[in-house]
């Protein structure tokens, strides 16, 4: 039984609190505060709406906070959600970036923003590898999705087509492709 | 520094809303796309400052998409010189992209808000 939030300010501080808590990405931190903390969603609950987010045009966790705040407090409650996850954040970002601004030169700054890259650079690969893995289930077979995913690489990264004339080409020509192979 | 018109922070806005659709799956899938706009065809930012903006991105607190902030930060400081203007203009293009990006879940504002009231 999932319980419900007190006030509009009660929404802004504990999603102040979770997005200040998320280094590289929110949903887990989300996932433990929402559901497991504050009892304001049951896991099946927020999978599902998480689920919604995703497909949702925008930034995912965004989303999240709308769906979250409206929900219980209307345009109010999503303002509250949002304002919470971005306005503390920002604060601490603005402060980071002007800090890099007047010592970015030093060798030392340089030197570990370097070292952050590479541990974000590795994080995104990892995250690749991740998915890359899920292709073996796919209905297109495992070396047909790999070659798209190839594909889709050497046009964004190395011949930097834009990315909206891949999206509307190669995502569209897979996307009939996986529909032929699996309807009925 | 890279002087900035009217219509050229209208173009910037305009890529992060263009680039918040395609986000499918995340900010990170986007990252070449702004790379190849921001960089690679403008040159509104170095390639030093554009890996900065995700390192700090990644490992300040809060939501991914603050990679976003962080690009219009530095197109923001890039468009002036004195470091008050800097400041100033960094806040104001941080704020300019964050809208930008956020500008398609007015969408999902929108029908929830619709949708929550028609329950009550």
């Amino acid at each position: 039984m999932s319980q419900l939030p007190q006030s509009k300010s009660e929404i802004f501080w504990v999603f102040t609190w979770l997005a200040l808590q998320g280094f590289g990405g929110v949903l887990p931190v989300a996932e433990r505060e929402l559901v497991d903390k504050k009892r304001w969603y049951t896991r099946e609950e927020f999978l599902e709406e998480w689920a919604v987010a995703q497909v949702l045009p925008g930034p995912n966790v965004v989303n999240l906070a709308i769906i979250f705040g409206s929900r219980h407090f209307g345009l109010l409650g999503a303002l509250a959600a949002i304002a919470g996850m971005l306005v503390f954040p920002m604060l601490a970002l603005i402060v980071i970036a002007i800090t890099y601004l007047h010592w970015g030169a030093n060798p030392a700054v340089a030197g570990a923003i370097k070292g952050m890259g590479a541990v974000a650079a590795g994080l995104i690969a990892g995250t690749s590898l991740k998915l890359a893995s899920a292709l073996k289930k796919h209905p297109l077979g495992y070396l047909p999705a790999i070659g798209i995913a190839l594909l889709c690489f050497i046009l964004v990264a190395l011949i930097r087509i834009p990315l909206v004339h891949v999206l509307l080409s190669l995502g569209i020509l897979s996307i009939y492709l996986t529909y032929r192979r699996v309807k009925p | 520094m890279i002087p900035f018109s009217f219509a050229n922070w209208l173009d910037v806005f305009l890529h992060f809303t263009a680039v918040s659709l395609m986000a499918v799956g995340g900010a990170v899938t986007v990252i070449p796309e702004m790379h190849r706009h921001l960089v690679y065809q403008n040159a509104w930012m170095s390639e030093d400052q554009f890996a900065a903006s995700i390192a700090i991105a990644q490992s300040a607190p809060g939501p991914n998409i603050l990679v976003i902030a962080m690009m219009g930060w530095h197109i923001g400081i890039n468009s002036v010189t004195t470091i008050h203007a800097q400041y100033l203009w960094g806040t104001f293009g941080m704020l300019l992209a964050m809208i930008g990006v956020m500008l398609p879940n007015s969408d999902v504002l929108n029908c929830e808000v619709g949708s929550s009231q028609q329950r009550q």
